[in-house]
């Protein structure tokens, strides 16, 4: 019963809710793998005020008396719109919004992160613990890569994870080489997708990070610019 | 039959967790949504009593659908003085705009939900009928789905009607409806609509594209899917879960921002169909239930098999005065409500409270109508690790395409009150699997 669901062109709030849940799934688990290089400093000691760096990098306040306090706010803290938690329920609220696209069971991995991530919160569970968080996210991403058969929509999330993925390897310096295989990678979902960015842009980009210190605030509006759906 | 199962429900409600099983409730003007609660215990329809209530509920549908078509065209049935035309056009379901719009294939309630109870004797009575957007079929389906993943072992075998094709019933209906082969959509309010994680579940299991309304746009009286880059799809079919009044504020609500400018002109022309039709409340209004009997008689020339409840109305003279004496033994509802608000027990009430419910019933008689109250039978539910008794109703599902078919199935409400008879889910409510025997 898939022949009208295939044909059907994608609306452009539908391209938006799929760009957007490429993009905050591709930040739950970047940003967990990053915060746990950063956490690795904190418990040696070695480096008392990474989380202070890592807020920087991220642009978000840092008004914490500790590192262990800022970890603990970060991951749970609802009230915080740039927590873990909130990128977790809005990739619920984008999800949501696409069952019939992604599919239940792909969906079920959403609420069980979100589930999970509930439960650490008021368990007081440490980094290491939630793991499971970024395990069910992979999960999710395999279970989309099975279920969707629609290209388009693949494409369109596609963008947002390489989009969000090159946002924030350039925040965190992130070696050239690094941040150009993601960009190969989004050049292949525009040549299978086309129109999907502002390819002026892409080739402003393409310069920008080959000059000396391109992770500047320029460099990342170009970024956050590309998507031109 | 279900001992496996009941060991079960633990893992049940987890599954139910992760698939995000759940409806939306406001409650002081905020949206929550919450897990809807389901109880392991189906309710268990013999073959026998199904076949009887298979027969009643197509019977009904059938009769229902010659009165939509009747009161919009012809309206025989009231030239021939078998309902009061007062009684019809006072309907708050009544639309004018509808007059002489014959929908396409001329169904106009396509998916209908019938609420029944079956009472101590093990008859079947008919409660309401809800022609417009009955919700909840979505449950029992996924219920079925995760009882057998949980408990494989139970349905091993079991002679049960498998329930999970109700979605293939929807899409074969919508096929059939279809114009010029267009894309098929759901078209839902929104994520803040109570019914929300049915409008997509049903439109993933059905293949069809949910529609949000800003994706939908009318041009030269036909219906398109808005795509990414201005391209366009022509829309055949709209099954949608919004009220006739947010549909089109150019016809209706003018205030709408749910519904879709000149979508009604589109139906209007016959260039899109929509389920279910525009103007089915007047049929579902409860004031009119009480001549669906009299219709199977007129339409069909046969005895109606389902059982209406005794019900009065005191719109009529006589009706009004037994009502008003009888108060305190009678049900009284609201024939413009819905999702259990506007039902009153008699009862329930001290005196001060009947003599305004009959001061309410003497100033606007048609807007009310009074049931006997049937003493329905009670099902066991699981309440902790104990089985109690709760009053429960069955909503059947009938979905008429190119024929009347009736879901094997069902979606089986309770109250878990157990001095309550409202088992609707906005009322705290839980629900159940309908279990259909072969």
């Amino acid at each position: 019963m898939t022949t009208k669901m295939l044909l059907s062109a994608i609306s452009p709030a539908k391209a938006d809710r799929l760009y957007w849940l490429g993009r905050y799934s591709e930040r739950v688990c970047t940003v967990l793998h990053i915060l746990r290089k950063y956490y690795d400093a904190i418990i040696d000691h070695e480096y008392t005020d990474a989380h202070k760096e890592f807020c920087s990098k991220m642009g978000i306040p840092c008004e914490y008396e500790s590192s262990r306090e800022f970890v603990h706010k970060y991951l749970y803290d609802d009230s915080l719109s740039y927590s873990v938690i909130n990128m977790l329920e809005r990739v619920k609220d984008n999800a949501i919004l696409l069952r019939e696209e992604l599919k239940s069971e792909s969906l079920q991995y959403v609420e069980l992160a979100i589930n999970y991530m509930k439960e650490a919160g008021v368990r007081d569970l440490k980094l290491y613990e939630i793991q499971f968080v970024t395990d069910v996210m992979y999960s999710f991403w395999g279970a989309l890569e099975d279920r969707i058969y629609n290209s388009k929509v693949r494409a369109l999330i596609d963008s947002g994870k390489y989009i969000e993925k090159l946002d924030l390897y350039i925040r965190f310096g992130y070696e050239v080489e690094r941040i150009e295989d993601i960009m190969s990678r989004l050049e292949r979902v525009e040549a299978f997708e086309s129109d999907l960015y502002n390819t002026t842009d892409f080739e402003n980009l393409k310069q920008r990070i080959n000059v000396p210190g391109f992770s500047t605030i320029e460099t990342l509006n170009v970024v956050n610019a590309l998507f031109a759906a | 039959m279900y001992t496996h199962l009941l060991k079960q429900k633990e893992a049940v409600n987890k599954w139910m967790e992760r698939y995000g099983v759940r409806f939306g409730i406001y409650k002081n003007g905020t949206f929550k949504e919450q897990l809807f609660p389901f109880d392991a215990i189906p309710r268990v329809i013999s073959s026998e009593d199904w076949k009887e209530l298979e027969r009643g509920l197509k019977q009904r549908v059938d009769a229902l659908n010659a009165f939509l078509r009747d009161i919009y065209t012809d309206k025989r049935i009231v030239k021939d003085g078998i309902v009061p035309e007062d009684f019809v056009y006072s309907s708050s379901g009544y639309l004018p705009q509808c007059e002489g719009i014959i929908p396409s294939k001329g169904i106009f309630s396509h998916i209908s939900g019938i609420d029944l109870v079956q009472s101590e004797d093990g008859d079947w009575y008919v409660l309401e009928d809800n022609l417009r957007i009955p919700s909840g079929a979505s449950y029992p389906m996924i219920a079925r789905q995760l009882t057998r993943k949980a408990s494989p072992e139970t349905f091993d075998g079991a002679r049960i009607y498998d329930n999970r094709d109700y979605a293939k019933l929807i899409r074969g209906m919508m096929d059939h409806v279809n114009i010029d082969g267009g894309l098929e959509v759901i078209l839902t309010p929104g994520r803040y609509n109570s019914a929300y994680f049915e409008h997509s579940y049903l439109a993933e299991k059905a293949g069809v594209v949910l529609a949000f309304p800003d994706d939908l746009f009318v041009e030269d009286n036909k219906v398109y899917y808005k795509g990414l880059f201005n391209e366009r799809e022509r829309v055949g079919v709209i099954y949608r879960r919004l009220s006739d009044e947010y549909m089109d504020p150019m016809t209706f609500e003018k205030s709408s921002l749910l519904g879709v400018p000149n979508l009604f002109q589109a139906y209007a022309s016959g260039n899109v169909a929509i389920v279910n039709a525009f103007g089915n409340g007047v049929a579902d209004d409860k004031g009119i239930y009480y001549f669906v009997p009299k219709m199977v008689r007129y339409y069909l020339g046969e005895e109606p098999i389902l059982k209406n409840a005794p019900t009065y109305l005191p719109f009529f003279e006589e009706d009004r005065k037994f009502v008003l004496e009888n108060l305190p033994t009678l049900v009284i509802k609201d024939v413009a409500e819905a999702g259990g608000y506007g039902v009153m027990f008699g009862r329930d009430m001290d005196e001060a409270r009947l003599a305004e419910v009959r001061s309410l019933i003497q100033k606007e008689p048609r807007r009310w109508i009074a049931q006997k109250v049937i003493n329905f039978i009670d099902l066991e539910i699981m309440e902790g690790d104990e089985k109690v008794m709760r009053k429960a109703d069955l909503r059947a599902f009938v979905v008429s395409g190119k024929e009347t078919k009736v879901w094997p199935s069902g979606l089986t409400r309770f109250t878990r009150d157990p001095k309550s008879f409202v088992v609707n889910s906005s009322q705290g409510g839980g629900f159940k699997d309908t279990w259909v025997m072969i």
